[in-house]
């Protein structure tokens, strides 16, 4: 070989292997427009991964990915500027000729919507950052209250609607579900599979809704005002007939009406079964008036109206539940059993003593009535015997509860304990 | 010649050691990676790890960054990567801004978390049991889940942070149009290393008080009422070090608790302007104070020390307000009386009347105690006059506040009621 074609290969040797180097060097090296990334920990990448792997779509970068024709490639935007729009559109239809995956479409388009309608919500919620002095109840239940309620829906429906149009779908719907979020309007009719049918209800029941909330807005509501409200849920059913059959219109009434609320509520610690529900519905739904508390607390006739039906409900749910259920219940339904439920639960003790210490108070208000009526005994002697029914008492509410719990539980529930008998007066210091 | 041939052969040479050393690195720094990223993904995703499930490895990542080329455009797969970091340098690269970056990874964070929480989601979730209380809804029903929860999306916040160096929930509520701190003059002014301590500070104690609430299960005991209470001293603490008495007090009448709390109750019915808002917040924060114990000493103040203090607020109260002005507010603590305020304005009744209703109250109480303490009175007499002070006190409200106003208004008051009891 002649030296020249020696120095020949050994050039073409020099640029081969400096090619090479210079390949590894740059696979090897970040790019300078990250240079905060030195401090990413590794793990970063596994996240990258994952995230890839969970989407329905094939990835862009697998190799099973379609070839792009040569036309798509000459349309493809040259850079960011170009894929830039402030038409829905045109940014779509950017970012697809890009090759972007469909999925990240769908969160640059969401976080664009949300961006445009965030500002004017915010406002109509009432949400002012510089007038931090006029966040308290009256800003939220002002005369415009019910208008702006009206504003923030038409603009949520709209937002939906444009979502829907340019992508199909309305990916923040899809996310509350996926949050396990079920929107208080929607769930009222989850019986329905048809949306068509689904969104006439909504209208409907926002617009009864609405009108509602007028009555409401102020802090008091009397007969009257109670009066309206029934009304309204009427003309409410009766609007909903023109869009649900009888067994559909029953299907809401047991969900959305004031007395299924009603129920729910009371029944906050007595567990029921479905039916059973319904059940009990039926019976409060056929009394709904009478059972409510009169607006007058001293409109005796109405007191009267109410125990009456409270009586004859209460022999029917008795009938329903058998006898020991039906001790529950009516258990259930005093306020202090229900704390102590709670309570027990907090300290996760079992339901038990809290059923207890209820028992304890049950029979210790008895005695304490026994001995109160008893005209044999002398002031003293009523005294005595209270103040020992107090202390026996006391004793077996801690047994049950512990001394820190006992000592918790009187500080803020212990009334009943105190009306037994009163406090000895504390020594002078 | 010879002596380029010679510069040629020992460029080779330097190269070849150069390939060497590079490839080395390469393959050990792979090996890292993956060993990494093995260890990781089973800490991050203990059992879920779909891939380990199926007895796979994971695909070899792809890391590789690419620079945008002109001449064929952006071409999103070669943005993809497998490497947030790559990933990232990528869509910098194309030119992509910097809050369209932080919403693309958002949402792959938001996905992979929730992926993360799905086997943790009670199977009842999302499906409404209308014959079950909203009260024990999944929240009390669930404390796990959303303990989870919690955690998980402390995680996110992290990766975030690190990822693209921002504040998750700033830069959200920013770019989603919900942010309020970008529109308030107070935030505004603060130094963005003080507006990032603040918000560390911020999330650190929600965190703590959000695990007391869940604790709790919807039933706070005095135990967790101290707990909150001893977080939000400790919170104050750790927001004095980082902002000046006044940006603590201008933080404080925008977020506090006891303050919003004071604007819903309080405050109901009783319009403020901001100046007034802020006499009053700063005597109810120093009024709280007044209960807690020293940061230092860990000693409470004595009663006397207590009231002491408490006169020199409703002074300094007075002083701020005006002497008519702070009658009213006195006024306006006053539950009743803010029924009665509530009753004028629904029946469009002048709110002086709802003042006159309240004023009332002593003088008839006066005269009733007169009665009941007249010894020279035997129990009917006594009963016949204190009938007869309630059924004109009943037929003087009524006719202020009308027969509908009045009812409203003897449900709350019970001073009206037991006069002739």
């Amino acid at each position: 070989m002649k030296p020249n074609n020696f120095l020949l290969l050994s050039l073409a040797l020099n640029l081969g292997l400096g090619a090479v180097a210079i390949y590894i060097y740059r696979a090897a090296v970040p790019p300078s427009s990250l240079s905060t990334s030195e401090e990413i920990k590794p793990s970063v990448q596994v996240f990258r991964q994952r995230a890839r792997q969970l989407r329905p779509e094939p990835l862009s970068g697998d190799a099973a990915a379609p070839a792009l024709s040569d036309a798509a490639v000459a349309d493809r935007p040259k850079d960011w500027s170009e894929i830039e729009s402030s038409d829905y559109a045109t940014f779509i239809a950017n970012l697809r000729a890009a090759g972007c995956p469909e999925e990240t479409i769908r969160d640059l388009v969401t976080a664009r919507v949300n961006q445009a309608y965030g500002s004017q919500l915010r406002e109509l919620r009432g949400w002012n950052p510089n007038r931090y002095w006029e966040m308290g109840r009256s800003r939220y239940m002002d005369k415009d209250y019910a208008e702006r309620q009206r504003k923030i829906r038409a603009l949520e429906k709209e937002k939906s609607e444009l979502l829907i149009s340019l992508l199909g779908v309305d990916p923040n719907e899809q996310m509350k579900r996926d949050h396990g979020q079920v929107d208080y309007h929607t769930r009222n009719f989850d019986f329905l599979t048809d949306n068509d049918r689904k969104e006439k209800v909504r209208d409907i029941q926002e617009k009864y809704t609405a009108l509602e909330q007028e009555i409401q807005r102020t802090g008091f509501y009397d007969d009257e005002d109670r009066a309206k409200l029934r009304e309204l849920y009427r003309q409410r059913l009766e609007e909903l007939s023109g869009i649900l059959n009888p067994q559909e219109l029953q299907e809401y009434d047991v969900r959305a009406s004031g007395v299924a609320s009603q129920l729910r509520h009371d029944l906050e610690v007595f567990d029921v079964s479905e039916e059973e529900f319904r059940r009990m519905f039926a019976v409060r739904k056929a009394r709904e008036e009478d059972l409510q508390y009169p607006s007058d607390p001293d409109d005796k006739a109405g007191l009267e109206r109410r125990k009456k039906a409270v009586e004859e409900a209460d022999a029917q749910l008795r009938q329903m539940l058998g006898d020991e259920r039906f001790a529950q219940y009516k258990r259930s339904q005093d306020y202090d059993y229900r704390q102590l439920v709670k309570m027990t639960e907090r300290w996760e003790l079992p339901r038990e003593r809290a059923d207890t210490v209820y028992s304890l108070k049950e029979d210790a208000e008895e005695a304490v009535k026994e001995v109160r009526n008893n005209k044999e005994l002398s002031a003293e002697q009523r005294e005595e015997t209270l103040r020992k029914i107090r202390e026996e008492t006391e004793s077996a509410v801690t047994e049950v509860l512990g001394a820190d719990g006992f000592r918790k539980y009187t500080n803020r529930q212990g009334w009943w304990l105190r009306n037994l008998s009163p406090d000895k007066p504390k020594p002078r210091t | 010649m010879k002596k380029l041939l010679f510069i040629s052969l020992l460029a080779n040479l330097v190269l070849v050691a150069i390939l060497e050393s590079g490839l080395r690195k390469r393959q050990t720094q792979e090996r890292a990676e993956e060993l990494s990223a093995e260890s990781i993904e089973e800490a991050v995703f203990p059992g879920v790890s779909p891939v380990a499930a199926a007895g796979q490895r994971a695909k070899p990542a792809h890391t590789e960054t690419v620079n945008s080329d002109q001449n064929e455009g952006v071409d999103w797969r070669r943005i993809e990567s497998d490497d947030y970091k790559a990933y990232i340098a990528n869509l910098r690269a194309i030119g992509c801004p910097e809050d369209t970056i932080a919403v693309i990874i958002a949402a792959d964070l938001n996905k992979l978390y929730r992926s993360k929480l799905a086997h943790l989601r009670p199977p009842e979730d999302g499906r409404f049991k209308y014959w079950q209380s909203d009260m024990r809804s999944h929240w009390t029903r669930n404390p796990e889940y959303h303990r989870a929860m919690q955690e998980a999306f402390k995680e996110q916040r992290e990766l975030f942070k690190e990822l693209l160096g921002m504040d998750y929930m700033r830069t959200m509520s920013r770019i989603s149009g919900w942010g309020w701190e970008e529109e308030d003059s107070f935030y505004k002014s603060l130094a963005e290393g003080k507006r990032e301590q603040l918000s560390e500070v911020t999330m650190k104690f929600q965190e703590l008080s959000s695990e007391i609430h869940l604790k709790a299960r919807g039933y706070m005991d005095e135990d967790d009422q101290k707990a909150l209470r001893k977080i939000e001293e400790e919170k104050e603490a750790a927001l004095a070090k980082i902002l000046s008495p006044e940006e603590l007090f201008e933080y404080q009448v925008r977020t506090s608790d006891t303050l919003r709390s004071m604007q819903w109750n309080e405050l109901q019915g009783f319009e403020v302007n901001e100046e007034e808002y802020r006499a009053i917040a700063r005597a109810k924060l120093a009024e709280q104070k007044l209960g807690s114990t020293h940061s230092e000493t860990g000693e409470k103040l004595s009663s006397e020390e207590r009231s002491k203090r408490r006169k020199e607020i409703d002074e300094a109260l007075r002083a701020a307000l005006g002497e008519e002005r702070f009658a009213e507010f006195q006024l306006n603590q006053n539950y009743e009386y803010r029924q009665a305020v509530e009753i004028t304005q629904k029946l469009n009744l002048d709110r002086v009347v709802a003042r006159q209703v309240y004023d009332m109250r002593g003088d008839v109480q006066k005269a009733a105690n007169k009665v009941r303490s007249d010894s020279s009175l035997s129990t009917e007499e006594r009963k016949e006059k204190l009938l007869a002070i309630q059924a004109e006190t009943e037929r003087t409200i009524t006719g202020m506040l009308g027969e509908k106003g009045f009812k409203a208004y003897k449900r709350h008051a019970w001073w009206v009621r037991e006069l002739s009891r």
